[in-house]
């Protein structure tokens, strides 16, 4: 209903000020009280058809006679015929429902298809991001010596922010998940660690309260956090008096400081954000972890600012000899954030155009055919005295007249299209909560609309106008002459073309999905459940507390019926997390990074390789239990990201401590996987 | 007559839907989706007469001093919200009545066309 009324109040604009300025509510509660009494969904969206052509009627009639009274004459003729036409068309085509059904519902599948794709495009490529200047934004990434783009340390982000010139503020973040507790209920949330500078890059402020201070930095202070508005409305109801309220997150008591608005979305998904915490200058530079972004300074165009962050990371290099070789990047963060979904939008893009060129290519046709049984009106009305542009005219006055029928019904379905599409797609295509069927999109189908109805009337029209009056009017329709075949022969070859085009594009994704799809992925998925669990760091601080919880857990769920075998892992296969090690002989030290060869590695508990279906190539699998080793002295004494079990391994990079290993590699991956003893 | 106001039969003859609307609100003052309901039961159950058509009618009978908006008192709105009333002018009763002695004329003459010699 809502959207019925949206569309009837944006065709309103068609009549004059002052008609709409005086009676225009009037005219949308009449309009609502007939969608109302209009029952099924058919019937209202006929209501609304009628709704519009009678506002453009009443549109052409009022400027007609507004021009008639100004110049006292007539009025202008082209006017005239084309209200007289936009009669005749309407009239023609309520007489062949069937005609004009098939027609209406074939154009509405092309543009509606199309508005609904090019609302995506224009949200995510075209549309620059919300932000205060966002051309102005960058990301940075660290390079290794092969050119490997990569996150950043934290000490090599503070030098970045110390040593440049060109950036006017810089920020780091990392993003993770974290359990919210207290209430009713426990939730998974998307929290994001940030500098104090990351609201200061991107000029945004809270919708309630205040950012971070800069003292809240420090370890001890950091206890503070700011809430997505989404967040706050959902668990928390909106609740006015939410500033000062404690929040347990991940076992840590947090204060809520602010609340973020709505169209706040960085990074992406971010419910919570609390300070980073860390100080740099105990950090450990091979930690690479984190996202860095800056806002450029004015004038500074982007190969300066990689010139200066070339320099910056070469003299970071010279004070220190394990950064040889590294440098940076800077991406503007628009590219950066939609590169990936670029190609595949580009391509939807161009399948949707061709999908509409089909059905202007079809409608074409039907519009051939019916004008094959309306040569003897062509004909009289030459004969008295219409020229072939007046015929012409009038065809595509029709044609216009069912584009406009069939856009409407479209524009109605690619509503639903889009909120369809930000369901499916919200977890592969960025940005796209910024997606809108807004008046730049509505604008673009409207043209998208008057060029389909132009292009479908046009062959039609000129083929039946180009039948004139011969000696005598005819007294039947004769069947068409062979030119007449010989053009609807072309139409129907073209269509064919471009359907045989989409139909192998198609088949190709296809193909290449059954392929993706019958990748041995080296464990069985059958019958196989997983859940995501997280222990807070503050409950669970030994890792043997940890331990011992996954233990109990795999017993108590192995005592569930209809369950064969369970087991907890550090990282699903195939999945986005890994941690990695250094491997060295026993006995051999570990030297330079560089020179070691490594390893991803999982944590796993008894029996996981059983589970998960993952055959044994080699070796055996060692099921002693080793007591848990103290943390080395060289693990790092920052608390690693919060994730999936991620809270019981300690970053075994640099480590000196050795272990002992069995290993049952995977025939798809190369990860390695074993206790850690 | 005064000098300068229009002579009724100057405005003839009315389109029938302006008409219509006319007798809707002829002696007492109707709102918009009463004047609807009205010209619709009147012009049958294939008529619909939309919005756009109607309030354009009605700023042309206005424009011609046929019609004005007037305010209703609370007791009398019988809606629950705020709506335009219309009722006609004295002028405009003059100009239906006009038209009504011309349509009447016009069926005479059909008649005694149509009757046999």
């Amino acid at each position: 209903m809502r959207l019925a009324l949206k569309v009837y109040a944006l065709f309103l604009h068609l009549l004059p000020r002052d008609l709409r300025g005086r009676f225009g509510s009037e005219m949308l509660a009449l309009i609502e009280q007939r969608l109302r009494q209009a029952r099924p969904a058919p019937e209202r969206l006929l209501v609304l058809v009628r709704g519009v052509v009678d506002v453009m009627a009443q549109a052409v009639v009022s400027r007609a006679r507004r021009e008639k009274v100004s110049s006292g004459a007539r009025g202008p003729q082209w006017l005239d015929d084309f209200g007289r036409d936009l009669k005749i068309g309407a009239r023609g085509l309520a007489k062949r429902p069937g005609f004009t059904i098939v027609a209406v519902l074939t154009l509405a599948l092309g543009i509606g298809a199309t508005t609904t794709i090019f609302s995506v495009v224009d949200g995510v490529l075209l549309r620059p991001l919300a932000y205060d200047e966002p051309d102005r934004l960058m990301m940075i990434w660290e390079t290794s010596a092969s050119g490997t783009q990569g996150r950043p340390s934290l000490p090599n982000f503070a030098d970045w922010n110390s040593g440049n010139r060109v950036f006017e503020s810089m920020a780091a973040y990392v993003m993770g998940s974290a359990n919210l507790t207290g209430g009713d209920s426990a939730e998974r949330v998307d929290q994001a660690r940030v500098t104090e500078d990351l609201f200061t890059v991107l000029r945004a402020r809270p919708a309630l309260g205040r950012l971070f201070a800069p003292d809240e930095q420090r370890e001890g202070r950091h206890l503070v956090a700011l809430l997505h508005h989404d967040l706050w409305q959902r668990r928390y109801g909106g609740d006015p008096a939410i500033l000062g309220r404690d929040i347990e997150l991940h076992g840590d008591l947090f204060t809520i400081v602010g609340v973020m608005p709505p169209e706040f979305r960085f990074p992406t998904g971010a419910d919570v954000w609390t300070p980073l915490a860390l100080d740099p200058a105990q950090a450990d530079r091979q930690q690479h972890y984190l996202l860095a972004v800056g806002r450029l300074m004015p004038a500074v165009t982007l190969a300066q600012a990689q010139d200066d962050m070339t320099n910056v990371s070469a003299r970071m290099a010279r004070s220190h000899a394990e950064l040889s070789g590294r440098g940076s990047r800077v991406v503007p963060l628009q590219e950066q954030i939609v590169q990936n979904a670029r190609p595949t939008l580009v391509l939807l893009m161009g399948s949707v155009g061709l999908v509409l060129l089909i059905v202007c290519a079809n409608v074409a046709s039907l519009l051939f055919v019916r004008s094959a049984s309306r040569g003897r009106e062509m004909a009289i009305r030459t004969a008295v005295g219409a020229g072939r542009g007046r015929l012409i005219r009038q065809f595509l006055t029709e044609s216009a007249l069912l584009a406009l029928l069939g856009g409407t019904l479209g524009v109605a379905a690619s509503y639903w299209g889009v909120d369809a599409l930000r369901g499916l797609a919200a977890s592969s295509v960025p940005l796209l909560y910024q997606v809108d069927l807004d008046l730049r999109v509505l604008g673009f189908a409207l043209f998208l609309t008057i060029a389909t109805g132009v292009l479908a009337g046009l062959v039609p029209a000129l083929a039946a106008s180009g039948r004139g009056a011969g000696p005598a009017v005819p007294t039947s329709d004769r069947t068409p002459g062979l030119s007449r075949t010989r053009q609807r022969g072309s139409l129907i070859a073209g269509e064919v073309a471009l359907a045989l085009m989409l139909l192998v594009g198609a088949g190709l994704l296809i193909e290449s999905f059954v392929r993706l799809s019958r990748v041995d992925s080296g464990f069985n998925t059958e019958e196989l459940l997983t859940m995501r669990i997280g222990l807070s760091a503050a409950e669970y601080p030994e890792g043997r507390q940890a331990s011992d919880f996954y233990g109990r857990l795999v017993g108590e769920l192995r005592t569930l019926p209809g369950v064969d075998g369970v087991a907890a892992v550090s990282d699903l296969p195939i999945g986005v997390g890994f941690a990695g090690l250094y491997i060295a002989k026993l006995g051999e030290p570990i030297t330079r990074p560089e020179g070691q060869s490594s390893a991803l590695y999982h944590v796993v508990t008894p029996g996981y390789h059983e589970v998960m279906g993952i055959p044994l190539i080699q070796g055996l699998i060692s099921v002693r239990k080793t007591p848990q080793r103290r943390p080395s002295p060289c693990s790092s004494p920052n608390r690693w990201p919060a994730g999936t079990g991620r809270t019981t391994i300690r970053s075994a990079n640099n480590c000196r401590s050795s272990f002992r290993m069995s290993t049952a590699r995977s025939s798809a991956s190369s990860a390695t996987s074993g206790k850690v003893g | 007559m005064p000098r300068g106001r229009p002579d009724p039969t100057d405005l003839l003859p009315l389109h029938p839907l302006g008409l219509r609307i006319l007798l809707a609100v002829l002696d007492s003052p109707s709102h918009g989706y009463r004047i609807v309901k009205e010209v619709e039961a009147v012009e049958g159950v294939r008529f619909k007469l939309y919005p756009a058509n109607l309030y354009r009618r009605i700023r042309d009978l206005a424009g011609q001093g046929l019609l004005a908006e007037v305010d209703v008192s609370e007791d009398e709105d019988e809606t629950d919200r705020p709506r335009t009333y219309f009722v006609a002018t004295p002028f405009g009763r003059e100009v239906v009545q006009a038209e009504v002695s011309r349509l009447e004329d016009l069926v005479q003459d059909a008649r005694s066309t149509l009757e046999p010699a």
